[in-house]
This record gives structure tokens, C-alpha cells and sequence, in this order.
């Protein structure tokens, strides 16, 4: 009992804690900075005590009646690493922002929305319920919204509208799966779906399309990924660390429960996610080394690595009993990328704290003289290419090990050639985090001379070496989060016990060659094509600004085509009745100008109650015209008379039709 | 003559509006007592009526089967008058502090009261000619609340709604007399009249739904014949947004109701089809009413043209035929009585403090009034139909009753319907709350009297949402009553 009211516990404190830290805020700042750690450092508190009760065995809770169908949440090793690493992050990234967030106004604003995103992230990955899971997306989608926009500039704004307008697209697509799957087999619950959906026919890869296209928005997959290198860089830069860190992980959450869970990974499904995951693996790191402004690198840096754990995730469904090795890599790749990605965002932010500026351009040379965020930037990096004793070694390794199964599995030629893209892939991330690091660590400038020291308080650069210390420490002692992820195995239904041994002479030389190839590129391409000189000054130039953009020169003329479109028939449907009468009136109009030579006695008695209007017409002219007695007739009638007037004409009307 | 009661409720807001009429108040705080107990009397009274006795009918005149008064308690009519005496009381207090804005309180107050006790008598009436009076009743009793300003604009405007609805409800009274023609009843039965009847001209029934449908379509704004809503927007906003999006469409909706499933019965409109030709119109009306949203500046129009889709989906909902897609319209039609009444509220609080009616002009307003604005925001996002508010649950029984026939068509038309219900909505939440503009903020929010009903609105649009079951049951029962 005391679980389950922890698991309420972990989900309604943020977002308690959000009302009440808005309220704190409205009297005390300070206050209200040290309320918010506090609460996330003791969301991260509870979370790590109750991990001995969640592995031995998932905590389950069902409050009926909350909207409809009822609360359902559950708590297992699976859930669990997600809910761990939200809640480290938060917490980091909350100690960040009380430094970081020092001179942007409506900071109040900027915490409630962080702390309700938090609950909604966790609340995502309790739910055992799809349409609780879909509630929660959707609360996330809305209050992540007012993060991005934050700055509420052009860009900002821009960036939002892109947003909001995809996740909404996205939460739509998603509920048209989730009605053809309650239409389809009455529940929602996931558990019993996974059972439920073997027998479905062809229509279950209809559902789960519109389940992955509406999680895959917020994954980024290709081609939904249009809003994530503007979304990113807008935001300010904690909430741009757990957008790319956190949030595309419910994206890839929802994805893994859709493929992995309620298809038991169903081959065609594994094998779209593998494809998709390649194409985002490659597209993400190659244009990522054309961009110039270091958050929206890491940004497209975060498609790339997403691509990984979908590669990950076709590969559960593709080894099928063989699949141990692809969960261990794909968790283990999920729980990596939020660590290391979330550390560089957050020594990219330190940058634009102090510069108020992203642009390589504009910063080169910022670091040369700043060696603790060169430390720091640098394990980032590290970590992210895979160098050995750093986590992303690890699970990169692990990744590179599934691949290598499945192909020793299929022998199938197209394994070659996703092995290939794996390496330039993974070459292409070498060289875009070496395009920044030489371009603010390395090269020098007149302007940067290690000024600026003051800036950088301890706040700012505690969750980075909290960060990086346990990217070493996982780095260097894998085993630990393996020994964890094994509580996973059931879920997937993975029974194989692999303990590999990550540092041998193969995958150290692998890892070896993928960085030295990824100098290569960085060297043979990126400082030879990308790099030009101006008034002697090296400058980059991305000159993909230039190249076909899915959003720019597709999404929007179609979407702008559609509406003009379908306003102007619709307009026409308006306005239809209204035209249509006026039409007839008209003609009608055009008849009534026959003159008719004596008025009639009637029209004698109408004259009397408005004799002005008519003495006027009649010392003009003898003649009467239609149109002048309908105009006495006007001048006579109320209200009423009109009611019953019209009432008149319509049965006359109806009549008429009847007859006929 | 216990049965007699059920005349009080119609009677009781009536008769007090006349006395209104006739006395003269001291100042206005007291007549604003009176209104006050008179309505919030009214809903006590019928809460009494209907816990003493669930069925109960009365005959007030009967020349014959059709020229017959004839009122009847049902479960359908409980929901419509509980749902239109409460939101009045709303409306009530909110007009106290909006209408002395306006100007020409007392000649305001006596209509309203006086639409009060016909709208109870619409949801009360047991038969289609009783039905039919009330309902031409209803156009002359809210007329003058459209024309209230008495503006140019605001008289041609009155013609025209008198116009349509004349017309509508003429087309509604030749399909009464042909129903009449056919079964010498007129009376509403569960189930349908029609039942025993011998369908040997299949066409004939099929033209006297069309007729009856759009006659009484008018009134709840079934394109093309719906100009006349957008147009009334003239009238101050508590008439917008009691009448306009609440009693006067929903009492359309209820008569629709009423003829689909009392007097044609499911059984038969399966037969003849009258709902295939219909739902044509409807998805039109679901669709137009959302696009043409997105061109108005006008704040009210666009919450007009939002109205027309609204009903659209619940139009959708009676004409599915299951009951699946007939919960999901009852659904609708208590939530969004309630999501449209905050939002012209906070239109309406808008105006009162500000005089501004067009959606450039309120930038940054949302720090202004935030907590007008937040109610705003959080309706919009319950009229998109984002869980966990109350329009998500009525879109998921309409999507479902909707897939339940199996055309993915009407769950499309719903999400396209609610994806452009974003587009026109969350932007002016959007540019409400994020101007990027630094302004000296002055406090403007609305008096508590106004507040207050927005706030209570906002907090049942959420409860609703987490909770639907409080309602959800009552519909079920209806509708396991009707299909």
C-alpha cells in the first residue's frame, strides 16, 4: 500500500509542487528557487528508495472513475530507468536554472511550466493506460509549448508555432489510432493489448502507424522532425537540455511501447523502425555538421542519436529470442543519450549565459582559456562519440553488437550496408562535436582572453560535474546498469543472460576507427568545404540553408493550399442562401419595375397612415410601380406582421412544392 | 391534479417577469434580488418536481389528438432543463454587473426571465404541437434581446433571425401535419410512432424528416441555413452566450432529438436513410463552422462560427444512430454548453474592462486579466477536445459512435474539425499570454460577480473531464431508453 502511494506521490508532487512554487514565487524569488530543488531533489530521493521494492517486482495501481475509464498506473524496472534519469535531470537542470534563468523576466511563469512538465513526463511513463498515457502527452505538449516560446521573440514564436502546430498534429494522428484500437478491441490497457493485438487483422498496422507517426512527432523520426532543430535552440537552455534530453524519450517511449510491447515486435513493424532509424541516424549527423549555431547542432545531434535507439528497437523485434543484446542496448542507449547530451546543452548554455550568443562565428575562441567547461565540454564529447571509458562507449558498443547478430542472423546484404551507415554515422558525430569544440576550445581570438571568470557561479557547474561524473563512473563500471536493465527481460521477452565484456582489443579498435574516420571528415570536409575565410577571419557557412526544407517548400504551400482552397468553397457554402435570395430578389427587383397606371383602393388606405412618403412620390408621378407599393407595404409592417408575413409566403412556398 | 405542478416551472419565471414589468424597484441591487431568487427559486422548484415523481404528465388543453397541449417529464427533458436552469443562474449573476454596461437592464431582465420559463416548457413538452408553440415562442421571446441595442445593425440583424426562424419553424409545422396525416398522433413515444406503421411510401417519410430536420435545424445552425448565428452576435454577450450557444441552438438540437428518436424512431430512419442525406449536411456544417472561424477577427464571431462546427458534432451525434455516437452528442451537448458559456464569458470580461472586441487588439491581455485569460485557455483546450477536459470525453463516444458504423470518415472530419478548433482558438490564448512585448501591467480583472461564474464554469469544464461519470451515467440511461 505504501508503494502505491509513493507511485501517486512521485506524480502528484510536481505538479503540486508547481502551484505552490508559482506561489511562493509571487512573494520571494529565493524562496521559491530553493522550494523547486528541494522538491525535485526529493522526487529523485523517492524515486531512488523505492528501487528495491520495483526490483523485485512492478507496483500497480488503479484509481477507477478519473475520466472514464480510470487511473492506471504501474512501476516496473522498464518504466523505472525513464522515470530515474527524468528525475536526476530535473533536478540538475532545476539547480542550473536558478543560475542560468538570473536575467530572463517571467521566470515565475518559466518554473510552474517546467515543474507541470515534469509531472506530465513521469505521469507519460506511469501510465499503463493509453489514454492515460495520452493525457498526460498531451499536458506536456502544451506546458513544454511555453518553455519554447519563453524568450517570446520572432524566433521564439516562430519555433512554437512549428511546435505546437506538429504536436498537435501528432496528438491527433495518435487519437485516431487510439479510437480504431478501442473501436477494435474495447481496451486500452497495455498489458492485456499485447495479447489482444495478435489476432487483429491487417488493420493493427494501420493502429500502430498512427500510434508511431503521433508518438514519432515527439521522437523526431524522419520526416516529423521538422520542428526539433527549431523547438531546441528556441527554448532557453535547461528547457532546452530536457527537450532533447527527456522529452523525445516519451516520443521513443510510446514507440517502444507500440512495437516492441503490444506487437510483440512484429517483423514489418521492427523493419520500418530500423529503416527510419537509419535515415535518422545519417540525416541527423549529417546535417548537424553544416549548422552553425552550437544548440541547434546538439539539437540535430539528438535526431541522430534518436536514430540509434530506433535502430535499437527494430533490432528487438528483428532478433527475435536472440533480442537480450538489442533491449541491454537500446535502454542502456536511452538512459546514455539524456546524460551526456543533457551536459552538453548545458555547457552550451553556460556559452550564451555569458555571450548572448550561439553562432560558431560569433563565439570562436571562447574557450581556449576556460579549462573547467573545456573539461567538462570535452567529456561530453567523449561520451558521445564512444570513446572508450565513457558511458557512450558502452551502449554504442552494445548497438554495434545487435547489428552485428542480426546480420551474422539474416545474412542479408542490406546489413552491410546499415553497417556502413552506422560507422559514417557515428564518424559524422565525431565530426560535428569536433567542428565545435575546435571552433570555441581550440582556435584563438583577440576578443576572448579568459575574461568573464565571475560569471560562472557553483550552482551553474554542479549539475555539470555531477553530470560527468557519472558518465565516467558508468563508463568505467557497466555492469551496474546492466545488472538493472536485466529486471527488463520479461517485458521483451528476452530470456538469454549476456555479460559482455566491453573492453577487448575489437571494440576498442572499432571505436578507434569510427573516431579516426570521423577526423577524417572533420578535417577533409568540414575545415576544407565549410570553413572559409573572410577579411581574414575563418568563417562557417552552411550552405544547407539553401537546400529543399521539408517544412518550408512542402508542409506549408500544402498545408497554405488546402486552406485557401477549401475557405473559398466553404465561403461560397456561406454565404449560399443569403446570394441565392438576393439573386431572386433581384429579378424580382427588375419585374417590379413595370409600371401599373391606377393604384388600387388598398393601396389608397396604405397611403393615408404614411402620407409623407407618398405625397413626395406623387407629385413626382401619376404611375405607381410595383416596387413603390412594396416599399408602402414595408413602411406598414411591425415586427409581428413581418413574422406573419414571412410565415405566409413560406407555406405558400411548401404548398407549392406539395403540389408538384 | 398533482400532475398540474408541472406547469410551475413554466409559468412561475413567466408570471414573475410580467410582475417585473409592472413594479418598480428602488434601486437596482433589489431587483437584482429578485431575478435572483426568482430563477435559482425556479431550479430548487424543479429539482423538487423531479425528485417527488420521475414520470409525470399533463394535459393543459386537448381539442384534439394534434391541437393538444400536453406536457410530459422524461429523462431527456430532466438533462436539457437541468443543464439550462443552472447555466441561467450563471448567466444571472453575471449579467447583474455586465448589463448596467449595456444600458436598458429592466427591458433585459424581463425577457430573460421570460425565455426561462419557455425554454423549461420546450424541455417539458410532451408532444410535437406543444413543441412547436414553445419553439415559435422562443423566437419571440429572445427577439428582443437580440435587437437589444436597438442599433440599425442590431434591427437588421433581428430580421433576420426572425426570418430564418419563422421560416425553419414553418418548414418544422408541414412536417407536424404530415406526421399527423400518418399516424393521427403527434405524440413522443420512445422508440418512435412510426414503428407500426406500414412503410409503403418510403419517400414520403424520407421528405417529411428532411423537412422537420431542417426546419428545426435552423435553430441549431445546420449549414446553409446558420448565417443568422454568426449575425446575432450583435446581441450583448450574456444573450450570445446563454442564448446563442446554449438555449435557443440546444433547444433546436433538443426538437431534433425529439423528432429523430420520439417520433421517427432509429429504427425507421435506417430504413428510409434519412440519416445518410443528412449527415452530409452535418460534416459540412462541422467543417465550415471551424474554417470559417479561422477568418474572423471579431472575438464573438469567431466563437460564432465556432458554435456552427460544435453543434455540427452533435448533429453528428443524433444522426449515427447508435449508441455509441448519441451518448457522445448528449455529451456534447451538456459540455459544450458549459465550454462555450466560459468562453463568451471571458469575451464578454474582455469587453466590460477593456471595450476590445478583435483579436489584434489584445495582445498581452493575459497579463492583464490572467485569470480571466487562464479560464479562457483552459476552455479552449477542453473545446479542442485535449484530455483531461470534458471535450475529450464527448469526442471519443462521437469518434466511436462514428467508427461503430464503420466509416473512419467521421472520426477524420472530427480530428480535422478539432485540429483547426486549435487553430483558431490558441491563438488568441497565444497572443494573450505571450506578447513579447514589455508593458506596464495594469491589473484589469473583471468584478468578482463576473469572475466568480467564470471561474466555477472553468473548474466543471475540468471536473467534468476527470469525473465524467457523473453525467455519463444519467446519458447512458437515456440513451439505453431510446436507441
Amino acid at each position: 500500500m505504501i508503494y502505491k502511494n509513493t507511485i501517486i506521490a512521485i506524480l502528484l508532487l510536481p505538479m503540486l509542487g508547481s502551484l505552490i512554487g508559482w506561489l511562493i514565487g509571487r512573494k520571494s524569488e529565493a524562496y521559491r528557487d530553493t522550494f523547486n530543488i528541494l522538491l525535485t531533489g526529493a522526487e529523485f530521493l523517492i524515486i531512488n528508495l523505492i528501487f528495491k521494492r520495483i526490483a523485485t517486482g512492478p507496483v500497480e495501481l488503479f484509481i477507477p472513475d478519473i475520466m472514464g475509464i480510470g487511473l492506471s498506473l504501474k512501476l516496473d524496472i522498464f518504466r523505472y530507468i525513464f522515470i530515474w534519469v527524468t528525475s536526476l535531470i530535473w533536478f540538475l537542470t532545476t539547480i542550473y536554472s536558478t543560475q542560468y534563468l538570473i536575467r530572463y523576466k517571467n521566470r515565475n511563469r518559466y518554473y510552474a511550466f517546467f515543474m507541470l512538465t515534469l509531472g506530465s513526463t513521469i505521469g507519460i511513463f506511469l501510465s499503463e493506460n493509453l489514454i492515460n498515457l495520452f493525457t498526460f502527452f498531451e499536458i506536456m505538449s502544451f506546458t513544454s509549448y511555453a518553455l519554447v516560446i519563453h524568450d517570446e521573440d520572432e524566433y521564439a514564436h516562430e519555433a512554437g508555432r512549428s511546435y505546437i502546430s506538429m504536436a498537435i498534429i501528432g496528438g491527433l494522428i495518435l487519437l485516431m489510432g487510439l479510437f480504431l484500437l478501442y473501436d477494435y478491441l474495447g481496451t486500452v490497457d497495455i498489458r492485456p493489448l499485447s495479447m489482444a493485438m495478435k489476432d487483429l487483422g491487417n488493420i493493427k498496422y494501420l493502429i500502430s502507424a498512427l500510434l508511431i507517426i503521433g508518438f514519432g512527432v515527439k521522437a523526431s523520426i524522419v520526416p516529423l522532425h521538422v520542428w526539433l532543430p527549431k523547438a531546441h535552440p528556441a527554448a532557453p537552455t535547461p528547457a532546452s537540455a530536457i527537450l532533447s534530453g527527456i522529452l523525445v524519450k516519451t516520443g521513443i517511449f510510446g514507440i517502444i511501447v507500440v512495437v516492441s510491447i503490444m506487437m510483440n515486435g512484429d517483423m514489418v513493424l521492427s523493419t520500418v523502425i530500423l529503416i527510419i532509424g537509419f535515415i535518422n541516424m545519417f540525416l541527423g549527423g549529417f546535417l548537424a555538421m553544416f549548422q552553425r549555431n552550437i544548440k541547434r547542432i546538439l539539437a540535430y545531434s539528438s535526431m541522430s542519436q534518436i536514430g540509434y535507439i530506433l535502430m535499437g528497437i527494430g533490432l528487438i523485434g528483428l532478433l527475435k529470442e536472440h533480442n537480450a543484446i538489442a533491449v541491454y542496448a537500446t535502454l542502456y542507449h536511452i538512459f546514455n543519450h539524456a546524460l551526456f547530451k543533457v551536459l552538453l546543452f548545458l555547457c552550451a548554455g553556460v556559452i550564451y549565459m555569458i555571450l548572448h550568443e550561439l553562432s560558431i562565428n560569433a563565439i570562436r575562441g571562447f574557450g581556449k582559456h576556460k579549462n573547467i567547461l573545456k573539461i567538462l565540454f570535452l567529456i561530453g564529447l567523449f561520451a558521445i562519440i564512444g570513446m572508450p571509458g565513457f558511458n557512450g562507449f558502452i551502449s554504442k558498443t552494445l548497438l554495434h553488437e545487435a547489428l552485428a547478430e542480426a546480420h551474422h542472423m539474416y545474412h542479408n546484404m542490406w546489413f552491410n550496408v546499415a553497417e556502413v551507415i552506422f560507422t559514417i554515422s557515428s564518424s559524422f558525430t565525431v565530426a560535428y562535436l569536433l567542428k565545435i569544440f575546435v571552433a570555441v576550445f581550440m582556435e584563438k581570438s583577440d576578443k576572448y582572453k579568459g575574461q568573464y571568470k565571475h560569471h560562472l557561479k557553483k550552482r551553474a557547474m554542479i549539475p555539470m560535474v555531477a553530470l560527468s561524473v557519472v558518465i565516467i563512473y558508468i563508463g568505467l563500471r557497466p555492469n551496474i546498469i546492466l545488472k538493472v536493465l536485466e529486471g527488463t527481460m520479461v517485458l521483451f521477452n528476452a530470456h538469454e543472460h549476456i555479460e559482455p565484456h566491453f573492453y577487448n582489443i575489437h571494440n576498442i579498435k572499432s571505436s578507434m576507427i569510427t573516431i579516426g574516420f570521423g577526423f577524417i571528415i572533420f578535417i577533409g570536409f568540414i575545415s576544407r568545404y565549410l570553413r572559409k575565410e573572410e577579411n581574414g577571419e575563418p568563417v562557417y557557412v552552411n550552405p544547407s540553408l539553401k537546400w529543399f526544407s521539408l517544412e518550408r517548400h512542402l508542409y506549408i504551400p500544402v498545408a497554405r493550399f488546402l486552406y485557401r482552397s477549401s475557405s473559398m468553397i466553404f465561403k461560397v457554402i456561406d454565404r449560399g442562401i443569403i446570394n441565392l435570395v438576393m439573386y431572386v430578389s433581384n429579378s424580382l427587383k427588375a419585374l417590379s419595375g413595370i409600371k401599373v397606371k391606377k393604384p388600387s383602393k388598398a393601396i389608397e388606405n396604405l397611403k393615408i397612415k404614411k402620407p409623407n412618403v407618398l405625397v413626395r412620390k406623387n407629385n413626382k408621378n401619376e404611375f405607381t410601380t410595383f416596387s413603390d407599393i412594396l416599399e408602402i407595404l414595408r413602411f406598414n409592417l411591425n415586427s409581428l406582421m413581418y413574422g406573419v408575413f414571412i410565415l405566409a409566403i413560406m407555406i405558400i412556398v411548401v404548398l407549392g412544392i406539395l403540389v408538384f | 391534479m398533482k400532475n398540474s405542478l408541472i406547469l410551475f416551472p413554466i409559468l412561475f419565471p413567466q408570471i414573475a417577469a410580467l410582475i417585473m414589468g409592472i413594479i418598480k424597484f428602488k434601486n437596482n441591487k433589489r431587483r437584482n434580488i429578485y431575478i435572483g431568487t426568482v430563477i435559482v427559486l425556479n431550479l430548487v422548484f424543479i429539482i423538487a418536481l423531479l425528485s417527488t415523481n420521475q414520470s409525470m404528465d399533463f394535459h393543459l388543453i386537448k381539442i384534439n389528438n394534434l391541437l393538444d397541449i400536453y406536457f410530459r417529464i422524461d429523462k431527456l427533458g430532466i438533462l436539457f432543463v437541468l443543464l439550462a436552469s443552472i447555466l441561467w443562474i450563471f448567466t444571472a449573476f453575471y449579467s447583474f454587473v455586465y448589463m448596467p454596461h449595456e444600458g436598458k437592464e429592466k427591458r433585459f431582465f424581463l425577457y430573460f426571465m421570460l425565455t426561462l420559463g419557455v425554454t423549461v416548457g420546450i424541455a417539458f413538452s410532451g408532444n410535437l404541437f406543444t413543441l412547436y408553440i414553445f419553439y415559435e415562442y422562443l423566437t419571440l421571446a429572445t427577439f428582443p434581446l437580440v435587437i437589444h441595442s436597438g442599433s440599425k445593425e442590431a434591427l437588421r440583424v433581428g430580421r433576420k433571425y426572425l426570418i430564418y426562424s419563422f421560416g425553419g419553424a414553418t418548414l418544422a409545422l408541414l412536417g407536424i401535419i404530415l406526421i399527423f396525416t400518418l399516424t393521427n398522433s403527434v405524440t413522443f413515444m420512445e422508440f418512435g410512432i412510426l414503428q407500426g406503421l406500414t412503410l409503403d411510401n418510403k419517400d414520403l417519410l424520407l421528405i417529411i424528416y428532411m423537412i422537420m430536420f431542417i426546419g428545426f435545424g435552423v435553430k441549431a445552425a445546420l449549414v446553409p441555413l446558420h448565417s443568422w448565428l454568426p449575425a446575432a452576435m450583435v446581441a450583448p454577450t450574456p444573450v450570445s452566450s446563454l442564448l446563442h450557444a446554449v438555449a435557443v441552438v440546444k433547444s433546436g438540437i433538443f426538437a431534433l432529438i425529439r423528432v429523430s428518436y420520439f417520433i421517427f424512431g432509429s429504427e425507421v430512419l435506417y430504413e428510409i436513410r434519412g440519416n445518410y442525406y443528412i449527415s452530409i449536411l452535418v460534416v459540412l456544417t462541422i467543417l465550415m463552422g471551424s474554417l470559417l472561424a479561422l477568418h474572423q477577427d471579431n472575438l464573438k464571431k469567431r466563437l460564432a462560427y465556432s458554435t456552427v462546427s460544435q453543434l455540427g458534432y452533435i448533429l453528428l451525434g443524433i444522426v449515427l444512430l447508435n449508441e455509441e455516437s448519441l451518448t457522445g452528442g448528449l455529451l456534447h451537448l451538456v459540455n459544450h454548453a458549459v465550454i462555450k458559456i466560459t468562453l463568451f464569458f471571458c469575451v464578454g470580461a474582455i469587453y466590460f474592462m477593456t471595450e476590445k472586441k478583435y483579436i489584434n487588439e489584445i495582445k498581452g491581455i493575459g497579463k492583464e486579466m490572467p485569470i480571466t485569460m487562464g479560464c479562457f485557455a483552459i476552455s479552449a483546450i477542453s473545446l479542442v477536445g485535449i484530455p483531461p477536459t470534458n471535450g475529450f470525453v464527448s469526442k471519443w463516444y462521437l469518434a466511436l459512435g462514428g467508427l461503430e458504423e464503420n466509416k473512419i470518415l467521421f472520426a477524420v472530419i472530427l480530428l480535422v474539425s478539432a485540429m483547426l478548433t486549435a487553430g483558431y482558438l490558441l491563438p488568441i490564448v497565444i497572443t494573450a499570454f505571450f506578447p513579447g512585448e514589455e508593458k506596464k501591467i495594469i491589473k484589469k480583472e473583471p468584478p468578482l460577480s463576473m469572475l466568480i461564474p467564470i471561474v466555477t464554469l472553468t473548474a466543471i469544464v475540468v471536473t467534468l473531464g476527470l469525473f465524467p461519470n457523473i453525467v455519463l451515467h444519467l446519458i447512458e440511461d437515456i440513451v439505453k431508453g431510446i436507441v
